[in-house]
C-alpha cells in the first residue's frame, strides 16, 4: 500500500497548473530505522533519542513554519511530513555533538540494499565556538523496490562553523528522501556541498534558519539527472536576524528523460536588516525529452536588504561550443565534458582529500586506468 | 536627522470625483441564473451567446477560488451588482451628445482631448455600457473596424466574433474567466485588415462610477496578416467603502507578421478587486508588446499572457507596478512557446511603500516543439520602507534542449552608492533619491505615447521632504 505525503513545499505558492507548489511523494507506509555504523570519533559524543522529539513538528502550513522558524525551531527542506513519518514509525534518532575546534570529520555512510525501507534521522549539535566537518555518503547499487530516507538536522552554535558534504549515488530504481535542516546562531557558518551523482527518484530539501546575527549559509549543489530519474529539490534560506548572508548556487545537467524541479527561496523576514541573499542556478539540457522546472523565489518583508537571483537554462552558449570544437572535440564530447565539469566542480570542494579523491575516481574510473 | 525620500502616493483627486448614481437601470446584487438570463435579454443576445452565458455560470459555481494569490475574502458576489446602465444610455459618436455629467467625467480625465490630439478612435465605457464610440474617417477608409462588441455580434462580423470569442481565454481557464463569460457587458471589437498599419493608437477607457458594481467588458482585437496596431486601455473609478469588481477580458489575435502593441494604465480605486484576464495568440512572424502600468486597485490579479503559436513569433512585456498602503497587487506575465524560433522578453519594475504588497509572478513555458527559443525575464523591486512587502515568484518550465533561457531579479532599497555618486555630482540627497526613483519606472513611461507618459509620471509624483537636525 502506498501512502502519499506532501513535501518540498514552495514557501509562497504559484499557479497550480505549473505543478511546482508541492511534491507528492509516493511513500511506503512502514519504515525501519537504519542503523549507522559509527565508530568512536575523536571530538564527538553520540547518543540516541526517541521519535517523540519529532512530534512537536507535525505538519503545518508554510506561514506557521515561518513563524516558528523565527522562534528558533528547525524545519527541514522537505518539510514536517518527514517528521510525521519518523514519529509514525517510532524511529529513533542519532545525535552527534561536538564542542571542539577540530574534531575528526564525522562520516555517515548510508548504503542501501534491495528491498530497503529504511529511514535514518540524525541530529548534529555543534556547540559554540566549535568547528566540524560532516560527510554523508549515500550509496545503493543494483537495488530493486527500495525506498529510503535520511534527515539530518543541525544546531549550529555561536561563532561555530560547519562544513556539510553530501554525496549521493543511488540506483535508478530507488526512491530517496534526502532531508536537511539547520538553525544557526550568531556568527555561525553553515557551508553545504551537495553532489547528486545519480538518484533514482530523489526528493531533496534543505532549509537553514539564519536565527543569529551575522550567520552565513552557503550552499553549492551539483547534480546530474539522467535516464528516467527524477530530482525534486527545495532549498530555503530563512533570514531572521540582522546581517545574515545566504548564497545558493546550483549547477546541473539533465539528459535522456530526466525530470527536475528546483525550488530555491531567499526569505527576508521583517527585522533582518542589512542581510544579503542570492541564488543562482545554471542548468544544461542535453536532450529534448527532459523536463526542467525552476522556481527561484525572493520573498521580502524588510526594506534594508539585498536580494538577487539569476540563472540560465538550456544549451551551451555558442562561443564556448565554438571554442571547444575548434580544439578538436565533437559537439557531443564538448557537452559531455561540460556536464562532467559541473559535477566535478562541486565534488572538488569536498574538504577531506581521501573522500574527495574517492568520489573523483568513482566519477571518472577511466582516468584511473 | 537623515531624511528619507517620500514618494507621494498616486494622486487620485481627479479620479475620485463621484457622480450621483442616477442610473436608469440596475440589477439587484448577486449572481444567479435569473440575473444572467435577464442580462442576456437586455443585450438581445443571439441564442448561442445566451447558452454560453449559462454554461459559464455553471462553471463559475463549480470552480474554486484561487488559493495561491492575495486574499479576496472581501469580495462577496452577493453584494456585487453585475449590471448598471447609466441614465439616458445611448452610444454616440459625438461627445456633445453624451449626457453632461458623464461627458464632464471623461473631460476631466482628458479623454476627448486625447482623442482630438493623438488618437485614431476612442471607446468610452461608463459602468456597464459604452457611451461613446468613434473612429476617425481616414482610419475607417483603411478598412479598420472599431465598434462596440455587442453591435458587432449582430452585424457582418458576427461569425468572426463567434469564432473568436472566449476561445483564447476559455471560461474554464479560472473562476473569474467563467464569471466574465456569464455576465460580460460592453467592450470593443477591433479588426485590422491585412497589411494595414494604423498610424496612431486606438483607445478604450473604462470608468466604473457605481458603488458596489462590477465591470466586465470584453475587448476582442484581430490584427490580420501584416497589419500593425497600437491599442491603449485606461481605467479608473472613484473610491468607495464597499468593494467593486473588475473582471474584464482582453483577447488579441495577432496574425502572421502582424504587430500588436497593447498599453494599459490601470488606475482603479483602492476598493477595487481587479481580476482581469488578458491573452494574446501570435502567429508566425508576429509580435505582441504589452506595456503595463498598474497603480490602482485594492487587490489585483493581472498576468497578460502570450501564446507564441507560430514560428518566429515574439512577445515583449514591460511593466511597472506601484503598491501603496492598503494594496496587494499580484501582477506579472506568462509566455508559452509552442513553435520554433520564438522569443519572449520580460522587463518589470515594482515599487512598494506605506505597507503596500507587491508580488511579481511569471511563467515561461517552452514546449518540445519550440526549438531555438529564447526567453529572458528581468524583475527589479524597490522597497521604500520596512512596512511594505515585495515578492518575486518566477517559474520556468523548459522541455527542449535547444533553448536559451535567462532570468534575473533584484530586490532592495535605493542604492547608497548611487545616491553617493549623484551627490558627488552636486545633487542633494533628496534630489538624488528622487531622480533614482523617477528613473526606476522609466522602462514603461518611455514606451508610451507622450501624453500617456505624462499621465503616468503625474501618477508617480515625487516629493522631497527636508528636515534639519
Amino acid at each position: 500500500m502506498i501512502v502519499k505525503i506532501e513535501g518540498n513545499h514552495l514557501p509562497k505558492e504559484t499557479w497550480n497548473r505549473l505543478d511546482v507548489n508541492i511534491a507528492e511523494i509516493d511513500c511506503l507506509p512502514d519504515f525501519s530505522g537504519k542503523d549507522i555504523d559509527v565508530l568512536e570519533i575523536e571530538g564527538w559524543t553520540q547518543g540516541r533519542f526517541g521519535s517523540k522529539y519529532h512530534e512537536d513538528l507535525s505538519p503545518r502550513d508554510t506561514d506557521e513554519i515561518r513563524a516558528l522558524s523565527k522562534k528558533g525551531e528547525i524545519f527541514s527542506g522537505v518539510g514536517p511530513e518527514v517528521d510525521k513519518l519518523i514519529v509514525a514509525n517510532r524511529i529513533k534518532s542519532y545525535r552527534f555533538q561536538t564542542a571542539t575546534k577540530n574534531p575528526k570529520p564525522l562520516i555517515i555512510n548510508l548504503e542501501y540494499l534491495s528491498g530497503s525501507a529504511d529511514f535514518t534521522p540524525v541530529e548534529i549539535v555543534v556547540e559554540d565556538d566549535a568547528e566540524a566537518v560532516v560527510i554523508e555518503q549515500i550509496t545503493a547499487k543494483k537495488v530493486v523496490h527500495s525506498m529510503a530516507g535520511a534527515q539530518i538536522k543541525f544546531k549550529i552554535g555561536k561563532n561555530s562553523k560547519v562544513t556539510f558534504v553530501q554525496v549521493q549515488d543511488i540506483d535508478s530504481n530507488m526512491i530517496f528522501i534526502n532531508d536537511v535542516g539547520a538553525v544557526q546562531q550568531e556568527d555561525s557558518e553553515f557551508n553545504v556541498i551537495t553532489a547528486i551523482i545519480s538518484g533514482g527518484t530523489t526528493y531533496y530539501g534543505c532549509q537553514s534558519n539564519l536565527y543569529g546575527k551575522r550567520a552565513k549559509y552557503n550552499h553549492d549543489i551539483g547534480y546530474m539527472v539522467k535516464g528516467d530519474e527524477k530530482l525534486d529539490m527545495n532549498i530555503v534560506a530563512e533570514h531572521i536576524a540582522k546581517k545574515t548572508e545566504a548564497s545558493i548556487h546550483a549547477e546541473g545537467v539533465l539528459r535522456d528523460n530526466a525530470y527536475k524541479v528546483f525550488r530555491s527561496t531567499v526569505d527576508f523576514n521583517a527585522g533582518c536588516t542589512a542581510s544579503v541573499g542570492e541564488e543562482r542556478e545554471n542548468v544544461l539540457l542535453m536532450d529534448d525529452t527532459v523536463i526542467n522546472k525552476t522556481v527561484p523565489l525572493i520573498l521580502c518583508d524588510e526594506e534594508d536588504v539585498e536580494g538577487a537571483h539569476g540563472g540560465t537554462i538550456g544549451r551551451l552558449d555558442d562561443e564556448t561550443l565554438f571554442y571547444m570544437m575548434s580544439r578538436g572535440m565533437t559537439k557531443e564530447e564538448v557537452y559531455q565534458k561540460i556536464a562532467n565539469a559541473r559535477l566535478d566542480a562541486v565534488v572538488n570542494k569536498i574538504p577531506v582529500p581521501e573522500v574527495r579523491d574517492w568520489w573523483i575516481n568513482r566519477l571518472h574510473p577511466e582516468e584511473e586506468e | 536627522m537623515k531624511e528619507k525620500t517620500r514618494v507621494e502616493d498616486v494622486d487620485r483627486s481627479i479620479y475620485d470625483i463621484k457622480n450621483k448614481d442616477l442610473d436608469a437601470y440596475k440589477f439587484q446584487s448577486g449572481l444567479d441564473q435569473d440575473v444572467v438570463l435577464q442580462l442576456s435579454y437586455e443585450k438581445n443576445d443571439p441564442k448561442w451567446m445566451r447558452s454560453f452565458r449559462l454554461r459559464c455560470l455553471e462553471m463559475f459555481n463549480e470552480m474554486n477560488m484561487p488559493q495561491w494569490g492575495p486574499a479576496i475574502d472581501g469580495l462577496d458576489m452577493d453584494n456585487i451588482v453585475t449590471y448598471v446602465r447609466p441614465k439616458d444610455n445611448k452610444m454616440v459618436a459625438d461627445w456633445d451628445e453624451v449626457p453632461d455629467e458623464i461627458k464632464s467625467t471623461f473631460e476631466r480625465l482628458g479623454i476627448p482631448q486625447a482623442e482630438r490630439e493623438a488618437l485614431a478612435g476612442v471607446g468610452a465605457q461608463y459602468d456597464s455600457e459604452l457611451v461613446y464610440h468613434n473612429l476617425k474617417e481616414e482610419v475607417k477608409q483603411q478598412g479598420v473596424i472599431y465598434s462596440d462588441l455587442e453591435s458587432a455580434l449582430h452585424g457582418e462580423y458576427a461569425d468572426m466574433i463567434r469564432d473568436h470569442f472566449m476561445k483564447l481565454v476559455p471560461p474554464n481557464d479560472h473562476k473569474f474567466a467563467a464569471l466574465h463569460g456569464a455576465v460580460w457587458s460592453g467592450g470593443s471589437f477591433v479588426y485590422v485588415p491585412p497589411g494595414v498599419k494604423v498610424e496612431i493608437p486606438l483607445q478604450s477607457y473604462f470608468r466604473l462610477n457605481a458603488p458596489g458594481a462590477g465591470q466586465f467588458e470584453h475587448t476582442l482585437i484581430i490584427v490580420d496578416e501584416g497589419a500593425d496596431l497600437h491599442f491603449i486601455e485606461g481605467c479608473s473609478a472613484p473610491k468607495y467603502n464597499i468593494a467593486n469588481l473588475h473582471a474584464g477580458c482582453v483577447e488579441l489575435f495577432v496574425g502572421k507578421n502582424a504587430k500588436m502593441r497593447y498599453s494599459t494604465i490601470e488606475n482603479w480605486s483602492k476598493n477595487m478587486y481587479n481580476l482581469n484576464t488578458k491573452k494574446a495568440r501570435v502567429e508566425e512572424g508576429g509580435s505582441v508588446e504589452w506595456i503595463s502600468g498598474s497603480f490602482g486597485s485594492h487587490v489585483s490579479y493581472l498576468y497578460p499572457t502570450s501564446v507564441l503559436a507560430g514560428r518566429g513569433a515574439s512577445s515583449e512585456f514591460t511593466g511597472v507596478t506601484f503598491s501603496g498602503g492598503g494594496q496587494d497587487l499580484d501582477t506579472g506575465c506568462k509566455a508559452i512557446h509552442l513553435a520554433p524560433d520564438t522569443t519572449s522578453f520580460v522587463n518589470t519594475r515594482s515599487i512598494s511603500k506605506d505597507g503596500g504588497k507587491n508580488t511579481f509572478r511569471s511563467s515561461i513555458v517552452v514546449m518540445p516543439e519550440a526549438k531555438n527559443s529564447k526567453a529572458a525575464v528581468s524583475c527589479e523591486s524597490l522597497m521604500l520602507d520596512s512596512i511594505s512587502r515585495s515578492d518575486t515568484i518566477p517559474a520556468m518550465d523548459i522541455r527542449t534542449k535547444d533553448a536559451d533561457i535567462g532570468h534575473e531579479a533584484k530586490i532592495g532599497k535605493i542604492s547608497d552608492d548611487a545616491v553617493f555618486y549623484l551627490m558627488s555630482r552636486g545633487l542633494s540627497e533628496e534630489e538624488a533619491k528622487a531622480l533614482i526613483v523617477s528613473g526606476f519606472a522609466d522602462n514603461v513611461s518611455k514606451e508610451l505615447p507622450l501624453e500617456y507618459a505624462v499621465e503616468m509620471n503625474n501618477l508617480i509624483r515625487l516629493e522631497m521632504i527636508g528636515s534639519i537636525g
